[in-house]
C-alpha cells in the first residue's frame, strides 16, 4: 500500500521567535527553517512500515512555495520515494489544507496518511482530525505505537489517563505524538540519491479546493510576563497556599 | 584545634565575609572534576564585592593563609583542588551581570557568572558568546578566564583570551587593578590582563571582567562522519577547510563511541562501526557539505556519514562528542590533554599510539578531541580491580614516556585544562627552563607572600 | 445572542473538571450555555454536568456506541446539534483536541485552538510557538465557532447551579470503522517527566545520589514526575536523562517544585512555561527566588519532612 506523509516547512524549533513591534506578525527573517518536528517522525514511522514490508511506497507531501521544496528534498534523503508539492503562496488553515490532502489522497488513493499531530508554529493541531473527517475514514491521533497488520491498525495513543489504544479500518489517518520513534539522521549518500527521486508540482489552483471560512488574525503579541511572587515561611503555609490554588 | 582558631580570626577580622566550615561544604567546594587528591580545605568564604576580595587577601598575607579561587569547580588538572588546608574563595556569590553596551557589544560580568549564563544573556540581546564545552551549564567565567577555556569552537572564535576586553583583578599583594578597561586599542607597554588570562589563580584573584560579544551566527549543519584512519581525519580536515566555513571540528575514535552510547542509550549514529569519528560543524550550505563527502570517499578516506537536517538533530549528534568525558567519568580516566602543532598531528599520533600500545597493554585508551586545533584528549581508563593510587602511579609512569614524545614535537602537555596541581611536574616537557625562571619570577611579583593557589601551576621550590 | 454548546468530558462514571473550565469560558464569552453529554449510560455525569452554575440545559445522549469516547463516534452527532448553536467549545485535552477539529471539519470550519482569554463574543486569544507570541484571532459572523478551551488558563466554574435536562436521540450514523480496545493508566510508573503535570526537582542541595530518595518519595506522594537541575546531573547525582533545563529537558507542568537548586538561567529557560513555580532553597538570594511565584526560604531535608505531613 501506498502511504502519504504530509510535512511542513516551519521555523526551527530552536530558534527564539520575536514578535514584530508593530503586533502584525512574528519575525522570521533569516531564520533556519526545518521540517515540522512532528512531521520527521511522521515519515520516519512511514518508512519503517515499508521496511517492514508493509508499505510499498512512501510519498511526502507539501503545502507551499517553492521554499519547502526543500524539506521535500530532506524527506527523499530521509527515504521517502518520491514527493509532490502543492505549490500556493497563500498560508492555508487547517480546513483548506485538509481538503488540499483530501484532493491528492483522491488520486494516490493510499492506504495510510500519517501527519504530524501539530505544526510547532501555529500549534493548531487540527489538519489530521479534519482530514479523516472529510474523508470520512477514522483518525488515530497523538500516536506512540503503530502495528498495521492486513487491514487494520492497531495503534497506541498518548492521553491525559495514559496510554489508549484503538483500532481503525485502513484506509485511515495517524497523527504521531513525540514518543512513536526517533527520526533517523541523513545519510549524505542519500542527498546525493534523493535529486534523482520524482517531485511532481501540483498548482493549489488545479485542484478545485474552496479557501473559505478561515480564522482572521487581527494581532500578535509577546508572551506575558510573569508576575511577581510571593515567599512564605514555613512547609505548613506552603501546602496550604498551594491548595488555595487549587494545585494540590 | 587550629583550624578553629584560625577560622576564628578570620570571622573576627572580616565578620561580614560569609563561611562555611561544615564538613559537606568542605568536601564539595574543596574539589573539582578530578579525584586524585581528597580535599581538604580549612573553610570556603563567599565574597560579595571587590571590596570583600581585597580586604580578604590583605588578611591572608598578614596571617600567611593560603587562599584558592572557586568557580565551577570542573577543572580537569585539579587547579581548585584544596588538599592542604587552603582557605576556598567562592564566586557563586558575585554573579552580576551589567553594563551590556549594544554599540560595543560587550557586557561587564563579575568572576562567579556561569558560562551558560553570559551565553543565554548574549542570545537574549541578539549576540552571541562563542566560547563553548561541555562543562558550561556549570562552569563560571573568572574560571574560564583564568584556564583561558577553548572548546568546540576554537577553530572559528579563538579562546577565552580573545574575548576578554577588560579584567579587575586583585593581586596577592592586594591591589586592586582594572586591566585594559574595554578599549580595543591600547599601545601602552606591557598587556598584564594576558598574564592573568591562564594564570590558574596563582597570580590574584579574577573578580570581573568586559567581555566582547560576536554576531551570531549564521544557521549551522552538523555533520558525523566515519573514517578508516588519523591521516584520513586529517587529509578530511584538509577539504573540509577548502569548501566549509567550519566552526567545529572534532574526533573520537570508536570506543569512545562505545561508551557514550552504552552511557546515554543512544542508538549507534551509523551503520557499521569505524575505527575513527569526525564531528564538524559549518554554515550551513548542502551543496558543499556533499563536495567535502564526495571528494572523501573518492579518495578513500570517508566511509560513511549523517548530516544534520534541523537544530534538533544537531544537538543529538553533538552528544555523541560532548558526551564522552562524562561517559568514562566512572572509569577514574587519567586524562592527558596534548596538543601539537596541525601539520604534525598524523605522525604524531601515530607514534604516540605505538608507545601507548606498548605501554599500556592492559589500559584501554580513550582518543578523542579538538584535532582542528591539533588538541589530543587521551584519556587512560583504571580498571576495575586497580586502586587509584597504584593507577595514578602506573599511569605517570608511563605518561612520562608520553611527555617526552610531546617534547619531541615541541608540543604542550596541556593544551587547554591547565597545569593545576596534577601536571607540575611536567611543566618542564614544554617550556624551557629559562622560561619557568621567568614565571617564577613573574608569580613573586604579584604575589609575594605565595598565598595565590600555592602549589599549582609551580612546584615548590 | 450567542448560544454555546460544550461537548463534556467524562470517564464513564465523573464529570472530568475540564468541562467545569468550558463552562467559565463560555461564561466569559457570553450567551446561553448548554452542555451535550454524550454516554452510555450517563444519567450520573448528566447530574453533575447540570449542577454547574451559569448552565441553562444539558442534553443527555445515550447510546451504546459512546460508552468510549472515540472522535469519530462522537463528532456526526456533535456536528448535527451544533447546527442550533452559534458556538461550540470542548476542552483542550486529549479528548478535546481528538475531537473538536472533527466537529469542525464536518460543520466546515476552521477551530480557534487552546483559547487563553476571551476578547469579545467572537473574539479569542491563543498562544502560537509555544506561547512564545500570543494572537488575537475573529471569528467572522457568517461562520459557527468551533474551539478548544486551554485548560491552565481558567478556573472550574462554581456548583450550584440546576440546568434543565433533556434526552436527546441521536440520529447521525456512526461509524464502525474505529474501535476501542483498551486504556493503560499511569497508575503504576512515576509520569513521565517531559509530560508530567506535577513536577520536583532537586539541585545540588540534595548532596548525593542517596539523598535524591527523598525526592522520589515526595514525588511519588503527590503523583508528580521528577527532574534534577544541571548542577544535580553534573556531580552525578541522578542520570542525565532527568536534566531540566536549557540543554535538558523544556517542561510546562501545572506545578513545578525545585528543591535545592539555585536558579541558574539555563534551568529557568527549561521552566519558564511552567503553571506555578514553586522554589525551597536555603539561600534567600539564590536566583531561582525572583521567578518563583512561591518561595520558601528553610534547609529542604527538613521542609520536605513537613510538607509530606501537611498534605
Amino acid at each position: 500500500m501506498k502511504i502519504l506523509v504530509g510535512i511542513k516547512r516551519v521555523v526551527d524549533f530552536n530558534v527564539r521567535v520575536r514578535v514584530k513591534p508593530d503586533g502584525s506578525g512574528v519575525d522570521t527573517d533569516g531564520a533556519k527553517m526545518s521540517i515540522n518536528p512532528f512531521d520527521e517522525i511522521a515519515l520516519e514511522e512511514a518508512l519503517r512500515l515499508r521496511e517492514a514490508g508493509i508499505a510499498s511506497e512512501v510519498i511526502v507531501i507539501s503545502i507551499g512555495d517553492s521554499s519547502c521544496q526543500q524539506q521535500l528534498r530532506t524527506g527523499l534523503a530521509m527515504g521517502a520515494d518520491r514527493a509532490i508539492q502543492v505549490d500556493t503562496d497563500i498560508h492555508l488553515q487547517p480546513l483548506a489544507a485538509a481538503r488540499t490532502m483530501l484532493a491528492v489522497i483522491e488520486t494516490e488513493q493510499p492506504g495510510l496518511v500519517i501527519l504530524g499531530k501539530q505544526a510547532i508554529d501555529d500549534d493548531n493541531n487540527q489538519t489530521g482530525q479534519m482530514l479523516a473527517a472529510l474523508w470520512n475514514r477514522p483518525q488515530a491521533t497523538f500516536a506512540s505505537k503503530v502495528v498495521v497488520a492486513g487491514d487494520t491498525a492497531t495503534v497506541t495513543r498518548e492521553v491525559d489517563a495514559g496510554l489508549e489504544t484503538i483500532e481503525v479500518d485502513l484506509p485511515a489517518v495517524i497523527t504521531t505524538d513525540l514518543r512513536l520513534n526517533t527520526p533517523r539522521f541523513v545519510k549524505l549518500p542519500d542527498i546525493m540519491k534523493a535529486k534523482r527521486k520524482p517531485l511532481e508540482v501540483i498548482a493549489f489552483t488545479e485542484l478545485a479546493v474552496s479557501n473559505d471560512n478561515n480564522i482572521q488574525i487581527d494581532h500578535y503579541a509577546p508572551p506575558a510576563v510573569r508576575e511577581k511572587g510571593i515567599m512564605v515561611d514555613s512547609a505548613a503555609a506552603l501546602v496550604t497556599e498551594l491548595k488555595s490554588r487549587g494545585l494540590l | 584545634m587550629e583550624r578553629i582558631n584560625k577560622i576564628q580570626i578570620l570571622q573576627k577580622e572580616l565578620p561580614d565575609l560569609e563561611l562555611l566550615a561544615d564538613s559537606r561544604s568542605l568536601q564539595i567546594y574543596g574539589q573539582d572534576w578530578t579525584r586524585f587528591r581528597q580535599p581538604d580545605p580549612l573553610a570556603v568564604v563567599f565574597p560579595r564585592s571587590v571590596d570583600q576580595v581585597q580586604a580578604l587577601v590583605k588578611f591572608a598575607r598578614l596571617e600567611k593563609l593560603a587562599l584558592v579561587p572557586s568557580g565551577g569547580r570542573t577543572g580537569l588538572s585539579g587547579g581548585a583542588v584544596a588538599a592542604s588546608c587552603e582557605l576556598v574563595v567562592s564566586f557563586e556569590k558575585m554573579r552580576k551581570i551589567s553594563e551590556f553596551n549594544p554599540l560595543e557589544a560587550s557586557l561587564k560580568v563579575e568572576a562567579g557568572v556561569v558560562t551558560q549564563a553570559l551565553q543565554a544573556y548574549a542570545a537574549e540581546q541578539g549576540l552571541f558568546y562563542p566560547i563553548s564545552f561541555a562543562a558550561e551549564g556549570s562552569a563560571q567565567i573568572g574560571g574560564n578566564i583564568a584556564t583561558n577555556a577553548g572548546g568546540i569552537r576554537v577553530l572559528r572564535y579563538g579562546l577565552t583570551r580573545d574575548w576578554v576586553e577588560g579584567l579587575t583583578v586583585v593581586t596577592g599583594a592586594g591591589e586592586v587593578l582594572e586591566l585594559n578597561r574595554g578599549l580595543i586599542k591600547n599601545a601602552s607597554g606591557y598587556d598584564l590582563r594576558h598574564l592573568f588570562i591562564g594564570s590558574e589563580g596563582t597570580l590574584g584573584f579574577i573578580v570581573a571582567a568586559t567581555i566582547r560579544l560576536a554576531q551570531p551566527p549564521p544557521p549551522q549543519t552538523v555533520m558525523l562522519l566515519a573514517l578508516e584512519s588519523m591521516p584520513a581525519v586529517m587529509s578530511l580536515f584538509h577539504s573540509a577547510k577548502v569548501y566549509l566555513k567550519l566552526s567545529a571540528f572534532e574526533f573520537f575514535s570508536e570506543q569512545a563511541l562505545n561508551y557514550v552510547c552504552q552511557h546515554r542509550q543512544l542508538p549507534q549514529p551509523l551503520e557499521n562501526p569505524a575505527p575513527f569519528y569526525v564531528l564538524c560543524e559549518f554554515d550551513s550550505d548542502e551543496e558543499a557539505a556533499l563536495a567535502v563527502f564526495e571528494q572523501g570517499f573518492a579518495d578513500g578516506n570517508l566511509l560513511d556519514g549523517v548530516i544534520s537536517q534541523s537544530s534538533a538533530q544537531a544537538e543529538e549528534l553533538w552528544q555523541y562528542r560532548e558526551g564522552i568525558s562524562e561517559s568514562i567519568t566512572q572509569f577514574t580516566p587519567y586524562k592527558n590533554d596534548l596538543s601539537v602543532r596541525v601539520s604534525k598531528v598524523p605522525e604524531f599520533m601515530q607514534e604516540l599510539d605505538q608507545l601507548v600500545a606498548e605501554s599500556y597493554p592492559d589500559f584501554e585508551v580513550i582518543w578523542f578531541g579538538h584535532i582542528g586545533d591539533g588538541n589530543l584528549h587521551m584519556n587512560v581508563l583504571k580498571p576495575e580491580t586497580m586502586e587509584v593510587g597504584e593507577f595514578e602511579r602506573s599511569c605517570l609512569l608511563v605518561n612520562h614516556a608520553v611527555y617526552q614524545l610531546v617534547e619531541k614535537y615541541a608540543g604542550s602537555v596541556s593544551a587547554e585544562h591547565g597545569i593545576g596541581l596534577l601536571k607540575r611536574n611536567a611543566l618542564r616537557f614544554c617550556r624551557s627552563q629559562a622560561e619557568i625562571n621567568i614565571l617564577r619570577q613573574v608569580k613573586r611579583v604579584f604575589d609575594p607572600d605565595n598565598i595565590m593557589n600555592p602549589g599549582k601551576l609551580l612546584n615548590d621550590e | 445572542m450567542s448560544k454555546i454548546l460544550i461537548i463534556a468530558e467524562h470517564n464513564g462514571v465523573e464529570l472530568n473538571n475540564s468541562t467545569a473550565k468550558c463552562v467559565s469560558c463560555a461564561i466569559a464569552t457570553g450567551g446561553e450555555i448548554h452542555i451535550a453529554v454524550f454516554s452510555a449510560t450517563g444519567n450520573e455525569i448528566a447530574q453533575q454536568a447540570s449542577e454547574l452554575s451559569g448552565v441553562t440545559e444539558i442534553i443527555n445522549i445515550q447510546s451504546a456506541d459512546y460508552s468510549h469516547a472515540l472522535a469519530t463516534t462522537i463528532a456526526p452527532e456533535a456536528a448535527l446539534l451544533a447546527a442550533d448553536y452559534s458556538h461550540v467549545y470542548g476542552p483542550s485535552s486529549t479528548y478535546g483536541k481528538d475531537l473538536m477539529p472533527r466537529i469542525a471539519a464536518l460543520i466546515g470550519v476552521n477551530q480557534v485552538s487552546d483559547i487563553m482569554a476571551v476578547k469579545s463574543s467572537r473574539s479569542f486569544q491563543r498562544p502560537i510557538y509555544a506561547g512564545n507570541a500570543i494572537i488575537d484571532v475573529s471569528v467572522p459572523a457568517d461562520q459557527t465557532i468551533v474551539a478548544t478551551v486551554r485548560n491552565a488558563s481558567w478556573p472550574a466554574a462554581e456548583t450550584g447551579g440546576s440546568a434543565s435536562m433533556r434526552e436527546h436521540t441521536a440520529t447521525a450514523e456512526r461509524p464502525t470503522h474505529t474501535r476501542f480496545v483498551e486504556l493503560a493508566s499511569e497508575g503504576g510508573d512515576r509520569p513521565d517527566l517531559q509530560s508530567a503535570k506535577r513536577v520536583i526537582s532537586g539541585g545540588r542541595g540534595l548532596g548525593s545520589q542517596e539523598n535524591f530518595a527523598i525526592i522520589y518519595a515526595l514525588a511519588d506522594k503527590l503523583g508528580a514526575g521528577v527532574g534534577a537541575s544541571r548542577a544535580a546531573v553534573d556531580a552525578a547525582y541522578v542520570p542525565n536523562d532527568m536534566q531540566v533545563g536549557q540543554t535538558g529537558k523544556i517542561i510546562s507542568p501545572d506545578l513545578y517544585i525545585a528543591f535545592g537548586i539555585s536558579g541558574a538561567i539555563q534551568h529557568i529557560t527549561g521552566i519558564k512555561d511552567a503553571g506555578t513555580i514553586v522554589a525551597i532553597n536555603k539561600d534567600s538570594e539564590a536566583p531561582i527566588f525572583e521567578v518563583a511565584d512561591i518561595g520558601l526560604v528553610g534547609d529542604l531535608f527538613a521542609i520536605i519532612p513537613e510538607i509530606e505531613a501537611a498534605l
